[in-house]
């Protein structure tokens, strides 16, 4: 008897732990409601969410450079054009999965599964809401008009949202229109290129601009504010949704994908389509005032209504962007 | 949920950009006077130097190892001055100074006897900072990443580009195992650096030969990347049971 016990002692003792559950993810994203999200993840699941933040390019480098040592097994970012820089440095591997391929639209994920659109902001048009919406502006394409000459303001031609937006006109009107709709809007400039969106969102408010372009997202955190000299900005701006009699709004998105040598596979996919829950899409875009990729807008954008989204592949925006960099370089958009 | 963010933002960078403890956006040397953690990074760095140095001078390499002792007073010591200064410290540079007249000179028992000189001192500056085992996680991984940075340098498409450069990415790589075996030591975090030290052990292949011959398959720099960032994952655990 104390023999059999003791063998059963040595096989207990010799058995083997199970390891803990993990998921690794490498984050271009900085939001306490993510953190949250995740925490939840683990609650229903036991996969312990393991971040690593960094900046999107560097931890794209990161990746490549750990090549299949690399611990990662998921990469979030932002914008379609560095979703789609990551897929050509070899970073993803694709995923077939029913619930993310009925949950999130054709248009906002890689056609063989490398990458997801997980939440949207659109690019919309700015103005003084004192001066009113300048005369005949609709479209993105109106800003190059002769009307507006010394009454626009513009970030960089570097910033990638430039860039996913010019790559989108380059979609759709080929690059030699795309270019000239640059040139025109160059010769508007009320200032040389400066500030983020934040920045053009005040210089439109006070008055040194008439129109610019800006995210939602930027939008949002000026309708959320409970800081008065934030509101006052808000007020005095109104916003356009562009394009909506035709394409509609150009929409860009934050995104993921699961690495290529991701340790632990099946926890990436099912944290990527726990993201795509009802729950998760909430947090996720209200994180950041976005839109989800399904279901309805909340938070402070809901209050900018309803539009209709330019469906341009998402794709076309990271493969057009090294055309859209000499497009602006040749337009003298800074 | 707790993010490698709460360890400092210090190593968010892919790459080192250049030999230097890696510090955030915008801040220069004098950053070495606040930031504990780049500190002992940059003495780590001075340590490994010193460790290829002294391997080579005990293996005849004389001219080899007199490039690596004389490197961090040629390029890593002036960054520390101010640093030394705001912790209290007189530095090192009488000690690091005969060490590279000691190889110029030839006496290779005065350069062993200069090492040891310049190790005590190093140990001194270092004993300025009480190292939380978060700070010491982010020096490991200041070690790690500038030693994958230096690798990638040294064995580049299959072929040794630059013995120096691999050497060096062996000394930060042992500093950093004498971290983890020294934090190991402690109570409160010895798990988590055991499994680092255990983790870091498993490295040894990247350099078989102190002076490569040839290539093989298991010199890739991607291992030491990988390693580094499966270290900076572990670490996530110390953040978690400080909350």
């Amino acid at each position: 008897m104390r023999a059999a016990f003791t063998f059963l002692s040595l096989l207990l003792a010799a058995a083997p732990v199970p390891a803990e559950e993990v998921v690794n993810v490498y984050s271009a994203r900085h939001y306490d409601t993510d953190l949250a999200l995740y925490d939840r993840f683990t609650e229903a699941t036991g996969v312990v969410v393991n971040l690593i933040e960094g900046s999107s390019d560097g931890l794209i480098e990161r990746i490549v450079n750990e090549a299949e040592f690399s611990p990662a097994d998921m990469l979030i970012t932002v914008d379609a054009g560095r979703l789609w820089r990551a897929h050509e440095a070899g970073v993803f591997q694709p995923v077939q999965s029913e619930v993310l391929e009925s949950r999130i639209p054709a248009h906002l994920r890689h056609p063989e599964g490398h990458w997801f659109g997980l939440s949207k902001r659109a690019r919309v048009i700015v103005y003084n809401k004192e001066a009113g919406l300048p005369e005949g502006v609709d479209t993105y394409e109106d800003l190059a008009d002769e009307g507006l000459r010394g009454r626009v303001c513009m970030r960089s031609s570097g910033n990638i949202y430039n860039l996913s937006l010019l790559a989108s006109l380059i979609e759709h009107h080929g690059t030699q229109a795309a270019e000239e709709w640059a040139s025109g809007v160059v010769a508007n400039f009320a200032r040389d290129p400066q500030g983020n969106d934040r920045a053009q969102i005040r210089a439109v408010a006070s008055g040194e601009c008439g129109a610019s372009i800006a995210n939602t997202y930027y939008i949002g955190r000026f309708l959320g504010s409970e800081d008065g000299e934030e509101q006052a900005v808000m007020d005095g701006i109104g916003v356009l949704f562009p394009n909506q009699d035709d394409r509609g709004a150009h929409v860009n998105i934050s995104g993921a994908g699961v690495t290529r040598h991701a340790p632990n596979r099946d926890n990436a996919v099912k944290f990527l389509e726990y993201l795509t829950s009802e729950f998760a899409q909430r947090l996720f875009a209200e994180g950041n005032n976005e839109y989800p990729v399904h279901g309805a807008a909340t938070g402070p954008i809901a209050e900018l209504g309803d539009f209709r989204e330019d469906e341009v592949d998402a794709n076309a925006l990271g493969a057009n962007q090294a055309v859209a960099v000499m497009a602006f370089d040749r337009a003298g958009w800074k | 949920m707790k993010s490698i963010a709460s360890l400092g933002a210090l190593f968010l960078f892919a790459a080192c950009p250049g030999e230097r403890a890696v510090l955030n956006d915008g801040e220069g040397p004098s950053a070495l006077a606040t930031n504990d953690a780049a500190y002992l990074v940059q003495l780590g760095l001075i340590r490994g130097h010193l460790r290829v140095g002294y391997a080579l001078l005990e293996s005849g390499a004389d001219a080899a190892a007199a490039t690596h002792s004389k490197h961090p007073s040629d390029e890593l010591y002036a960054d520390l001055e101010d640093a030394f200064a705001a912790r209290g410290k007189a530095g090192f540079a009488p000690a690091l100074s005969e060490l590279a007249t000691a190889f110029e000179e030839g006496d290779l028992d005065d350069a062993r006897a200069a090492h040891n000189a310049v190790r005590e001192a190093i140990s001194d500056a270092e004993s300025a900072v009480a190292l939380s085992p978060a700070k010491g996680a982010e020096v490991i991984l200041g070690l790690l990443r500038t030693a994958a940075w230096e690798y990638g340098i040294g064995i580049t498409g299959g072929e040794v580009a630059n013995a120096h450069e691999y050497q060096d990415a062996w000394g930060f790589t042992q500093t950093a195992k004498d971290w983890a075996a020294t934090l190991a030591e402690r109570d409160e975090s010895a798990a988590i650096f055991s499994a680092i030290q255990a983790r870091l052990a498993e490295l040894d292949d990247l350099w078989p030969e102190l002076t490569p011959s040839e290539v093989t398959p298991t010199m890739n720099p991607a291992q030491l990347y990988g390693a580094a960032a499966e270290v900076e994952i572990m670490a996530l655990e110390l953040t978690r049971t400080s909350q």
